[in-house]
């Protein structure tokens, strides 16, 4: 968020903020590092510090290089009354002033004033603020700077840094770190509501049209209560013309209420849908509100690109911004459209577009993580609790335990849900380690051996596995004929053996399975690893838990594994069986 | 009001306006009569708001400027806390990138882009680059401006013809009508 922009944007009494790394050395002028303004510290005279680096202000002050007076005063609160008889500042005790912050203003950070207009310029007087409370607002390496026009009398009642609930919201590491200091900007709403015919289908349940009004309500409900300022007015866009249902207001009654009982019928008119809805906003009562329009689209737009992007500059022109939900049909060329026309609209990221696709998500609960729904400012309050709530609410809970009601639980039993996963995995890796470490060992003992010794020992393993298991029925038969096969193929007959499998993997599904996993496993492991990998009853059960329909509790998997186990035993004996003989070679 | 206030204070505490910009003889700036919360730019570059251009202090900065968004048009509504006259308009700009074509529309709310053709400018200024950089108050039709309570600026292209305009400060000089303010503005007068 580019909060100078949001703050210049916002008229009457302005008060910048800017960001600025504290400096590195107690003797520089942490002005200088803004590298926006040519002269910047004309600019700024309030600044508002994180709290740990009250020390380094401290030693300016003795240096008498910032001549920061530190000064606990009691609390002037009518600052305009203070500046008018203090012209020029030339009394450093005189021009520093102590603004006392509203209540519901705490951040972790002391707040700096510089004191007479006239000599911001030479830095002659600054004085510190009383300590604020509780949450802090800046990161512990920036400095936050509030300025106040030199020549404009800072009015108390002007001191609107007052931080609402959403402030906090900080952004990369290394960027600029800020809440939404500023109150959050008004704004004026048009939502076009796509009541055409294609909202007849059921794709999002339980009809699209219901989808719709469900999201719409949801928007509008957050917009009011975002800012009590904020208006909010609906119109539809298909039917028997465009209509505006109601225009902007701040009665959420009054919104909610015309969404009843609307027609779905005819095609929707994007163009003039936008148009119209332009021209409500542009009769706002409020100038200061911020124009947007949030569109519904899930009809096919059959306008041409050009039309669109047309229209988006129209909008761009008289600062309008605008969201689109597209939902519902998907044409060919029905996404490209709309993003050229947002992308038209777009300036300084005010404008959204989110595809909705079908799906188990209602519509409501996937627009409300988007910035549509929490506006650019990152959402604040209420917009914000509510988007996680939904989002957690939305996504099902892990383990069965809702993480807003008891975090903790939900934390430690993610933790320990992670602590086993790596335990498994250190198991398994571990394993394969040893395994292929003995492998070598086998490799050197035998590698006098002739090669084609070892491949008829191979084969007659192979020979015996299926001897030992004459009586499984033939299910199992086949998954431990492919098993070994899997296991057997080393470097060769790989092909084949991918081609039996892939034949075999058409008569059963579970089979097909085991397959897949001795696929996988085949590739960088050796028999005797998956030997071991197999033993491993948890580590198994794991992976097929987390196949997709695979149910571990069924009956032929359990056989498979059980006899997996049994196997794994007796290619162990067999190994140890056949070392003798090598050596007696 | 607390705005009404807060403008006047402004203008007791603030030291004389930058000493570049001579004030028409018996005229004051008319800024500290704008009602901010009315001030409206349209297709205003959000990172270069009509503030820079408008406001006591940010005005003077070279720094800070005012820029076109979309296209070089600008259309800037300011409306007044009373009834002011108007005498004269100050425009600031680069020599490039400044405003040319300005037009300047009384008491016409509600103005759009699209309807900016559809009345008859009270007054319409044309500026060659040599206003812009000496930045001397340009006189306006005053018999059109004698009852002035919002005053909407229309600029329609500017000095190369490139797509983004830039105004560095807009000043206004006039007088009030209603007389309530007269102790404020003898104190300014006296600068």
């Amino acid at each position: 968020m580019d909060l100078m922009a949001v703050l210049r944007s916002s008229a009457s009494f302005m008060y910048y903020f800017e960001i600025a790394p504290i400096p590195l050395s107690p003797n520089c002028n942490p002005m200088n590092v803004l590298p926006r303004f040519a002269n910047p510290i004309k600019k700024w005279d309030i600044w508002l510090v994180p709290i740990d680096d009250r020390t380094r202000l401290n030693q300016e002050n003795q240096d008498d290089h910032f001549g920061v007076a530190l000064e606990e005063e009691g609390a002037a609160a009518d600052l305009v009354g203070s500046h008018d008889g203090d012209e020029g500042g030339e009394d450093v005790d005189e021009g520093g002033r102590l603004w006392s912050p509203p209540a519901s203003f705490a951040p972790t950070a002391a707040v700096l004033k510089a004191g007479g207009a006239t000599r911001v310029g030479e830095a002659t007087a600054l004085s510190l603020d009383a300590v604020l409370r509780d949450t802090c607002i800046i990161s512990s390496n920036h400095a936050f700077l509030l300025s106040t026009s030199p020549d404009t009398a800072l009015p108390s009642s002007s001191m609107t840094v007052t931080t609402d609930a959403g402030c906090g919201a900080a952004s990369e590491e290394g960027d600029v770190r800020v809440g939404s200091l500023s109150p959050a900007l008004d704004q004026a709403t048009m939502i076009c509501i796509d009541n055409s015919e294609w909202m007849r289908n059921g794709d999002y349940s339980p009809s699209r049209f219901q989808a719709q009004a469900d999201a719409v309500n949801l928007i509008c409900g957050a917009k009011t209560q975002s800012n009590p300022e904020n208006t909010v007015g609906v119109m539809t866009m298909a039917g028997k013309g465009v209509r505006v249902l109601v225009t902007p207001t701040s009665d959420l009654g009054k919104i909610l209420a015309c969404m009843h009982g609307l027609e779905v019928g005819a095609e929707a008119n994007l163009a003039a849908a936008i148009q119209v809805a332009q021209l409500a906003l542009k009769h706002r009562q409020n100038k200061r509100q911020q124009q947007r329009i949030i569109a519904f689209i899930g009809s096919p737009v059959k306008y041409d690109k050009k039309v669109l992007e047309t229209i988006g500059k129209k909008l761009k022109k008289n600062n309008v911004a605008l969201d689109i939900v597209d939902f519902g049909e998907t044409d060919d060329d029905k996404p490209e459209k709309l993003e050229a026309l947002i992308s038209a609209v777009n300036s300084s990221d005010s404008s959204h577009i989110v595809h909705v696709p079908p799906g188990e998500n209602a519509l409501s609960d996937v627009l409300i993580s988007t910035p549509i729904f929490t506006g650019e400012e990152g959402g604040s309050g209420f917009a914000a609790s509510a988007a996680a709530a939904a989002a957690t609410g939305a996504a099902g809970f892990e383990f069965d335990v809702d993480p807003n009601v008891d975090p903790e639980l939900a934390l430690a039993l993610r933790l320990s849900m992670e602590e086993e996963r790596a335990r498994q995995e250190a198991i398994a890796k571990k394993a394969a380690e040893e395994s292929s470490g003995a492998e070598n060992k086998d490799h050197a003992s035998s590698s006098n051996a002739d090669s084609v010794m070892a491949e008829a020992e191979l084969a007659s393993n192979a020979a015996d596995d299926k001897k030992d298991q004459p009586k499984e029925d033939d299910d199992a038969q086949l998954l431990q004929q492919a098993l070994a096969m899997s296991m057997e193929e080393g470097s060769s007959g790989a092909a084949v053996a991918d081609a039996a499998m892939a034949e075999a993997a058409v008569d059963d599904q579970d089979l097909a399975l085991a397959l897949q996993m001795s696929v996988q496993d085949a590739g960088g492991s050796s028999q005797s690893d998956m030997s071991k990998v197999f033993e491993d009853r948890s580590f198994v059960t794991s992976i097929l838990n987390s196949l997709p329909g695979v149910d571990p509790n069924d009956p032929s998997v359990k056989d498979l594994l059980a006899s997996l186990h049994g196997q794994g035993e007796q290619e162990k004996k067999e190994d140890k069986s056949n070392k003798p003989e090598d050596e007696k070679k | 009001m607390a705005a009404a206030t807060n403008a006047a204070a402004a203008a007791a505490a603030a030291p004389a306006p930058a000493p570049a910009t001579p004030v028409p003889r018996g005229q004051v700036d008319l800024v500290d009569f704008i009602d901010w919360s009315g001030v409206e730019c349209l297709n205003q570059d959000p990172a270069h708001s009509i503030v820079n251009a408008l406001k006591q202090g940010y005005r003077d900065d070279e720094g800070l400027y005012l820029a076109s968004d979309s296209d070089e048009q600008l259309l800037i509504h300011i409306p007044f806390m009373q009834v002011v006259k108007l005498h004269s308009a100050l425009f600031k700009g680069p020599e490039e990138d400044g405003p040319k074509t300005i037009k300047l529309f009384c008491n016409k709310e509600h103005m759009g882009f699209s309807n900016v053709n559809d009345y008859p400018p009270s007054d319409s200024l044309d500026l060659s680059s040599n206003h812009l950089s000496e930045s001397k108050p340009m006189q306006l039709k005053y018999v059109k401006f004698q009852n002035v309570r919002s005053l909407t600026i229309f600029i329609e292209d500017n000095q190369s013809g490139s797509d983004v305009s830039k105004i560095l400060k807009i000043a206004l000089y006039g007088t009030t009508v209603d007389t309530t303010n007269m102790k404020d503005l003898k104190k300014i007068e006296e600068h």
